[in-house]
């Protein structure tokens, strides 16, 4: 929102979560390493650096597998809308995992010789054509700098002077990455390592975050097809509205549409954030406000305005119930432009 | 990769992110004013000045762009 910028818009909930978090890392990393010595094969003897190039790399991957899942699953369970709304600060510490295995990879593997760590990696292996010696390396090197760009452009500094627009489209990179980073494993420690552990994390990751999103983009089919009432989009029976949540309704022409109910109150307002382009469907009235899940941006439910002293707007649009059901007008008004709600027991 | 095309692409990188670093001062020390009211003086406070530096060093190209065209920030 229009406002000074803060370092982090930290408050007691978002701090709790990343000292839950930071607890949770810290355990996997003591878990992992103490494993890896428990049962390293006869004639192994794992160096504390190794152990922990594995154990960053693996948890940076499990990391960016569950940031991906994230999304998904909250379209269908509110008790993932927490990880939702503190998605950001997870990305940002799953890079900083990600560059502490990298560092760790170039000071052990290349940081002895004559020749430039950096140079080393690009040249140490160079059976490009080869698949069990392809230099995985350089892909985890690609996929750290797409997640730099990404960590670096956090803050709402970057949301605000890159446009919504550009902002979202480079942050889309992150399955750009993703991918470069299935390819780094599979090329990699997997071409190698034969016990189960890594190609269990592997084929969960990779098999959780494509099945999640093609069953939510199967959903969100089947959300746009809705019989209308003069040219209105049926949204729901009355008694199927959760109080203070909403139902996102996706026209063939336009862009989705959150349907909010509030005690008696029926409103439709846009369902992208003006600051990152968050799923407003996806959050809940709080004070009469809409409430994004992500960062919490709140929007006046009948006019779609941020309350003062904020200044963003979101396009409204008309609902009205008619025996029962509640409908609303694919139209969208001005952003900002009031429309009243409607209200339950009121007929249009 | 032969080592000579290995270290022409360090060096390359190198000097990108060294470049980026001069871009990135020249946003800590009023660019980012410049482009953004809202980041004048104290609406942009030091630590945040040190958190946006990464990403300027990362996407100077388009950042010393902005730093001549853009007078706010672009409305979507």
């Amino acid at each position: 929102m229009s406002h000074d910028y803060k370092m982090v818009q930290w408050n007691p909930f978002k701090k709790r979560f990343d000292v839950w978090m930071l607890s949770g890392i810290a355990l996997y990393l003591v878990a992992f390493v103490a494993l890896t010595y428990a049962t390293q094969p006869a004639g192994n003897s794992f160096t504390p650096i190794q152990a922990m190039i594995r154990a960053t790399g693996t948890l940076a991957f499990l990391m960016l597998s569950f940031i991906l899942c994230i999304g998904p699953v909250a379209r269908f369970t509110h008790r993932f809308k927490p990880f939702l709304y503190n998605r950001r600060h997870i990305g940002v510490v799953t890079f900083l995992i990600g560059l502490v295995h990298g560092g760790l990879v170039l000071l052990w593997y290349h940081g002895f010789s004559e020749t430039n760590a950096f140079v080393s990696l690009f040249v140490s292996n160079p059976e490009y054509g080869s698949i069990s010696g392809f230099p995985f390396e350089v892909l985890g090197f690609i996929a750290l700098i797409i997640m730099f760009l990404m960590a670096a452009t956090s803050h709402d500094f970057w949301n605000a002077n890159l446009g919504p627009g550009t902002w979202k489209a480079l942050h889309m990179g992150v399955y750009v990455a993703y991918a470069l980073l299935v390819a780094h494993i599979a090329l990699g420690i997997l071409q190698f390592e034969k016990r189960p552990i890594f190609f269990a994390i592997l084929g969960t990751g990779a098999l959780f975050v494509i099945a999640l999103h093609l069953i939510s983009s199967i959903a969100s089919l089947r959300l746009s097809d809705r019989i209308g009432h003069e040219g209105w989009l049926r949204v729901a029976e009355v008694h199927e509205l959760e109080d203070t949540r909403a139902k996102i309704i996706r026209p063939v022409d336009g862009d989705a549409i959150a349907v909010f109910r509030d005690g008696n109150k029926i409103a439709a307002v846009s369902n992208i954030c003006r600051h990152q382009g968050g799923p407003l469907g996806e959050g809940k009235v709080v004070d009469g406000c809409i409430t994004c899940p992500w960062h919490g941006f709140q929007y006046r439910m009948e006019d779609g305005q941020s309350p003062p002293p904020f200044t963003e707007k979101i396009a409204t649009y008309a609902t009205r119930i008619i025996d029962g059901t509640v409908y609303v007008n694919p139209k969208p008004n001005e952003p900002g432009a009031p429309q009243a709600p409607s209200e339950i027991g009121v007929s249009a | 990769m032969s080592e000579a095309a290995a270290e022409t692409l360090v060096m390359a990188l190198g000097l990108y992110f060294l470049v980026g670093a001069l871009v990135g001062l020249a946003y800590m020390f009023g660019g980012a004013g410049r482009i953004d009211p809202a980041a004048k003086g104290k609406g942009l406070p030091i630590r945040v000045r040190l958190l946006i530096f990464p990403g300027i060093v990362g996407l100077w190209p388009l950042m010393l762009t902005k730093l001549f065209t853009q007078k706010e920030p672009p409305v979507s």
